[in-house]
């Protein structure tokens, strides 16, 4: 293994030999000293250059000469610098908003052909001022809800938590906020996603050729930075809407040299309930929360120290003692260490939480607390080196250790305490990984590394041994090993390799592969329909062996008219191993036995994904379709209705969408009105129909031929417009101050689009007698089929956003 | 414990859902054969249903399939029991008015239908004495009024993995709700040691009160303590001026919450004849009502049985609506009847219980444990 990761630093150093200098620095916005994240920076005489990092910083080497940069960004002014490279220098640079932006509107933030040019593939790319031109629900931007308009990704329904990748479950995942994981991405079950939107500046989803800095997940990497807030002046915005309020304040600690940001988010659904009924008296509660809050100080040209928060909170109490809430909260330290021109270096720690809890009972005598959470903390150093213009070298590790709390559940029962908790159990996940960025010429481009990554379930556990059982039945316990405080339950290593490779027809068209292998040791247990905040994160064991992955993907990408418009072809496959299910009846909940009621199988995942994005003009949006399958195999599921071996058959995932189709528009009317609209058509997802009915102990229950998702919900369709009338304002002290105000109506033709269909005995008690055991109603008992929709209604709302 | 979850979810969430019955074509009906065989220890007449799976919108009570030979086999002292075939279903009946099973013996149900043999095996478990039945007061909230419960004391069997199935009667109407299946794996709902002989805890104590809602979706109390009624006409009101019920062809319809009569859902729990001994008719018009009455009986269940009624409530007790988000999809049920020959599928049960008993009625509010 070090071998590997020594032969793969030193083999860009022998190709280099000859004397080169450095230029290197940071590009950020001159309004408000935050980086710029992937401003382009140009020599023009070399048609080559780089694109700024996370932090803003870019390195650049060359042989001695003399050269023009030029700093690129949408929206701003490009600036140029003359250089005289004899020595190493170091170039910051402030860029300036265009004046004319307000006429254009800009739709991107990042380089105009960044998705010809760049290595990556299977991206999706937001920044903050995109998400902001989409009002999602409810009038409020979104950033979970706008990244469901690209392609490959996608939602089961309202009311899911979380999202889809190409095929994947939500738990396969990774969400990172200024580095840290965040284990719950939704308030109010996905109504709203946990970031502020107002405290977030650059937005960026991995779908495939993820890079081997990133790894624990199947599917996606979401990577969520959060602004630094202004350096040089205060702002303070915020909005007030229908279903809540946000503030931010920003600003400089010293200028230039330190700064923060503090975004707070309330929801006031119980304001109204409060103040007009009596529905919440004696303490009940309903709403949901959020703080972000971040920090920066510039020690040196070299050094820089980053502190950020985050902490969330959904709280429903039907009085003051008896409720459920539950939450993430994380915090990061990162430090930015230049060892030399062409070395940049992160080190983070962080710490990252989420929990939920419920309270049931009023006294102390009768009551039932039941509390879950997942805690990491986490030390992950990375190294980047610019060794020359043709390579750019990435590696570094990852230390992970993990507490599961699956449940801390103490009941008093007339005094009497019972408790039903769960062991807490640890595990710790190690990775380190390199990386290299390879121009070669400019046709070829490449990216190459490899990740390795160990995964030790640590005791003090039982580790238990299963027996053999038919396919889709609880297995039966025949051993239970007590493993000692560090000793493993279980161990696994992997190797991941990952690729990138583009090939540039010409300027305007590329052609890109990449391949990557990811394993994912830490398993979010779900059964339901849609992923809920209740479900419990589970490391693997010796029983639950880790998810594994394999995505090729191969893109076509060409933009016309200058960047007018960009297109984009992708298809890609995806073969998993260990992918979990469980068996009919199974207990998900306080179950030490969960293991038994797991099974594991192989998936696949495959589609292609269209995209035609329209940058400038008064029109702008885009349209993304995305044509795919979802499948699992698994022995016990799906079996059919005389299958003696319990041999699964493949079947669709529940978020299988044939068709998704996005169409997202955005029209000028005048420099101040804006008016926008989005349609969404997504075919039926699975859902599993009865056939019949059978009558036992006087119940009716369905029953089918051992096939699972065989049936398709009806399609899903919606439009949803909105009206942005925007208010800008000179101070006499020449501070810009705006506002906007914001009239959206969701669902707009009212449509009723199902969510689930559901087969149940009527409700109601039978009239039913079990003298001499009869077992039988003296009426038949009715069943019926329902179909649920959860906001299949039309909602209009009004925002008022400022900014001053 | 998910239900206590999905109630508080469906009271907030559900604003933003809506469900409508639809009508899905559905394929071609299975055709399976039905055991349904749920004795007990204690009747000195038992019976066992078979029948066949029918299309699941067929709202009808599936016939009888005749011509089985059904005989249950104590395997211990190697009694043969036979079940004759009656008009609806299969029959035993004691001869002398003793009831049919040993506690600790094994016994076996064989059917012979068409020249194929189902079996199944079970033994008949012991069961714990219920000690006592109690009336408590839960205080309102802003999610309901004062509600009395009633709760049974009993105790676990010392050893794990002793299953039971708790039935109540209110009044002496059978609880058969989906909601209201009550089933305990030792004290509690799953294997753990800290489960093990000690008393029911409190959702399986308190599972014998049943939740209605009134008219205007109020919670009612589960059980209530007697008033007096006054008669104006053919409608009853409480002392309050409430609304209670009406005689009709000598019978007094009153609102307790839904019930089937003749396929629809009806909004009168009960109807009782005007001399039920509940009712005792005052001068001035005034009519006393009893307090209501609560039995209860455990029945010990196999431990497959009790995962076969576990799955049971699973598949039964889904929720249109916001709590659809918590359903998982849809499986089949267990079953312990094995076919001789194994290209035919069969569902049902075989379980025989043993049951132990008690009742109460609330008559004085004396009897209301308050809590502090």
């Amino acid at each position: 293994m070090k071998k590997l990761l020594l032969l793969l630093a030193v083999i860009p150093i022998l190709l280099t030999a000859q004397e080169k200098y450095t230029i290197n620095g940071y590009v950020k916005d001159a309004a408000n000293g935050e980086a710029l994240i992937g401003a382009t920076v140009l020599v023009t005489e070399l048609a080559t250059g780089n694109i700024t990092n996370v932090y803003g910083f870019y390195s650049i080497t060359l042989p001695p000469g003399d050269y023009t940069v030029e700093y690129r960004y949408i929206g701003f002014v490009t600036q140029n610098k003359e250089v005289s490279l004899s020595e190493n220098t170091r170039i910051d640079v402030e860029l300036v908003e265009e004046q004319t932006q307000l006429q254009e509107v800009v739709v991107t933030a990042r380089p105009e052909d960044e998705n010809v040019t760049s290595t990556e593939m299977s991206v999706a790319a937001l920044d903050i001022k995109t998400i902001s031109k989409i009002p999602v629900f409810a009038g409020e931007i979104d950033i979970i809800k706008s990244l469901q308009l690209l392609p490959g990704v996608s939602t089961v329904g309202e009311g899911a938590s979380g999202f889809n990748v190409r095929g994947g479950g939500v738990g396969q995942n990774l969400i990172l906020l200024d580095e840290a994981p965040v284990y719950q991405s939704s308030h109010l079950f996905g109504f709203f996603s946990v970031f502020n939107p107002d405290a977030v500046k650059d937005v960026k989803l991995y779908k495939g050729g993820i890079p081997s800095r990133y790894g624990g997940r199947l599917s996606s990497i979401l990577d969520v930075r959060m602004k630094e807030g202004n350096s040089k002046d205060y702002d303070v915005s915020g909005g007030i809407g229908t279903v809540f309020s946000r503030l931010t304040v920003e600003g400089p600690i010293a200028k230039d040299k330190s700064s923060f940001i503090l975004a707070g988010r309330r929801s006031y659904a119980d304001v109204p309930i409060r103040l007009f009924t009596n529905a919440l008296e004696d303490g009940a509660a309903l709403y949901f929360y959020d703080l972000t809050a971040k920090t920066n100080y510039n020690i040196n040209d070299k050094n820089r120290i980053f502190a950020s928060g985050y902490f969330g909170r959904d709280v429903f109490k039907f009085d003051a003692e008896q409720g459920f809430n539950w939450g993430n909260q994380t915090a990061s330290i990162r430090w930015n260490h230049l060892f030399n021109d062409r070395f940049f270096s992160n080190f983070t720690a962080f710490y990252s939480n989420y929990d939920y809890a419920f309270e049931f009972g009023n006294t102390d005598d009768d009551q039932f607390d039941w509390s879950s959470k997942i805690q990491t903390v986490n030390f992950k150093p990375q190294f980047t080196y610019f060794l020359d213009q043709k390579n750019e070298i990435t590696f570094g590790g990852e230390l992970l250790y993990y507490s599961f709390f699956p449940a801390n559940a103490v009941g008093f029962s007339s005094g009497q305490r019972i408790d039903l908790s769960l062991d807490k159990r640890n595990a710790l996940e190690t990775s380190l990984y390199v990386s290299n960025k390879q121009n070669l010429g400019a046709e070829w481009s490449v990216e190459y590394g490899v990740r390795y990554s160990n995964f030790s379930n640590l005791g003090a556990a039982n580790k238990y041994i299963f027996g053999d059982t038919i396919s889709g039945q609880r297995k039966p316990v025949i051993d239970t090993i007590s493993v000692s405080s560090g000793e493993a339950v279980a161990t696994y290593g992997n190797l991941e390799p990952r690729l990138s490779v583009r090939y540039q027809l010409n300027s305007t068209t590329s052609i890109k592969a990449s391949y990557n292998r990811m394993n994912q040791y830490i398993h979010l247990v779900s059964n339901t329909v849609a992923a809920t905040p209740i479900d419990v994160w589970q490391p693997s064991t010796n029983n639950i062996r880790p998810q594994q992955g394999d995505q090729v993907a191969l893109g076509y990408f060409k933009n016309f008219q200058n960047n007018k418009f960009e297109t984009s072809v992708e298809t890609y496959y995806k073969w998993t191993r260990n992918q979990i299910d469980y068996i009919d009846g199974a207990d998900l909940f306080i179950n030490d036995l969960l293991e038994a009621d797991v099974l594991a199988g192989i998936g696949r995942a495959y589609g292609i994904e269209f995209y035609i994005k329209k940058n400038t003009g008064s029109l702008t949006g885009w349209i993304s379709y995305t044509l795919s399958r979802s499948e699992l195999k698994i022995d016990g599921i799906n079996t059919g209705l005389n299958s003696e071996d319990r041999t699964g058959r493949w079947y669709p995932t529940r978020f299988d969408q044939t068709h998704n189709l996005k169409l997202v528009s955005n029209y000028r009317l005048s420099e101040r009105k804006n008016l926008a609209a989005t349609f969404s058509y997504i075919s039926g997802t699975p859902t599993t129909y009865a056939i019949d009915r059978i009558n036992v102990g006087g119940y009716a229950i369905p029953i089918n031929d051992g096939s699972r998702n065989n049936v398709r919900i009806p399609d899903y369709h919606r439009l949803d417009v909105s009206y942005t009338i925007d208010y800008n304002k000179i101070t006499k002290k020449g501070k810009k101050r705006s506002s906007s105000l914001v009239f959206s109506v969701y669902n707009l033709y009212n449509r009723k689009n199902a969510f689930a269909i559901n087969f149940l005995q009527d409700e109601g008690r039978v009239d039913y007698t079990q003298i001499n055991n009869l077992n039988q109603p003296s009426e038949p008992v009715q069943t019926s089929a329902f179909e649920t929709g959860i906001l299949a209604f039309v909602l209009p709302s009004v925002t008022y956003n400022f900014k001053f | 414990m998910k239900k206590y979850l999905l109630y508080s979810l469906i009271a907030v969430f559900g604003i933003t859902s809506c469900e409508t019955e639809v009508d899905p074509r559905l394929d071609e009906t299975l055709n399976i054969l039905v055991i349904d065989a749920w004795l007990t220890a204690n009747d000195s007449i038992q019976h066992i249903n078979i029948t066949r799976s029918q299309p699941y919108f067929d709202a009808s009570l599936p016939p009888k399939v005749g011509g089985a030979i059904v005989t249950v086999t104590d395997l211990t002292d190697l009694t043969v029991y036979n079940f004759d075939e009656r008009q609806e279903r299969y029959t035993w009946e004691s001869p002398d008015g003793s009831s049919l099973g040993v506690i600790g013996h094994e016994y076996e149900l064989s059917v012979l239908l068409d020249g194929e043999l189902y079996t199944s095996r079970t033994s008949l478990n012991p069961v714990p004495a219920i000690d006592s039945i109690s009336f408590r007061l839960e205080e309102g909230n802003s999610f309901f009024d004062d509600l009395i419960f009633a709760e049974f004391f009993a105790t676990d069997l010392d050893g794990i993995n002793d299953t039971y199935w708790i039935k109540a009667w209110k009044n002496g109407q059978f609880l058969g709700e989906v909601g209201e299946i009550n089933i305990a794996y030792d004290a509690a709902f799953s294997v753990d040691e800290n489960n093990d002989g000690v008393q029911f805890i409190q959702p399986i104590r308190d599972g014998i009160s049943p939740f209605d809602e009134s008219r205007d979706e109020e919670i009612l109390s589960p059980y209530n303590l007697p008033d007096t009624l006054q008669l104006s006409g053919d409608t009853i009101f409480y002392t309050d001026g409430a609304f209670y019920g009406l005689i009709e062809n000598e019978k007094i319809m009153f609102e307790v919450g839904d019930i089937y009569v003749n396929n629809r859902v009806s909004e009168y729990l009960e109807s009782l004849p005007v001399n039920d001994d509940r009712f005792v008719f005052l001068p001035n018009n005034e009519i006393y009502l009893k307090g209501d009455s609560v039995y209860v009986e455990i029945h010990s269940i196999s431990n497959e049985a009790y995962f076969f009624m576990n799955q049971m409530i699973v598949e039964l007790d889904r929720e249109a609506g916001f709590g659809a988000l918590f359903a998982t999809p849809l499986g089949n049920v267990p079953t312990n009847i094995i076919p001789q020959n194994t290209d035919i599928r069969v569902a049902g049960f075989f379980n025989i219980a043993s049951v132990s008993s008690r009742g109460n009625r609330l008559t004085s509010e004396d009897q209301i444990r308050v809590l502090d």
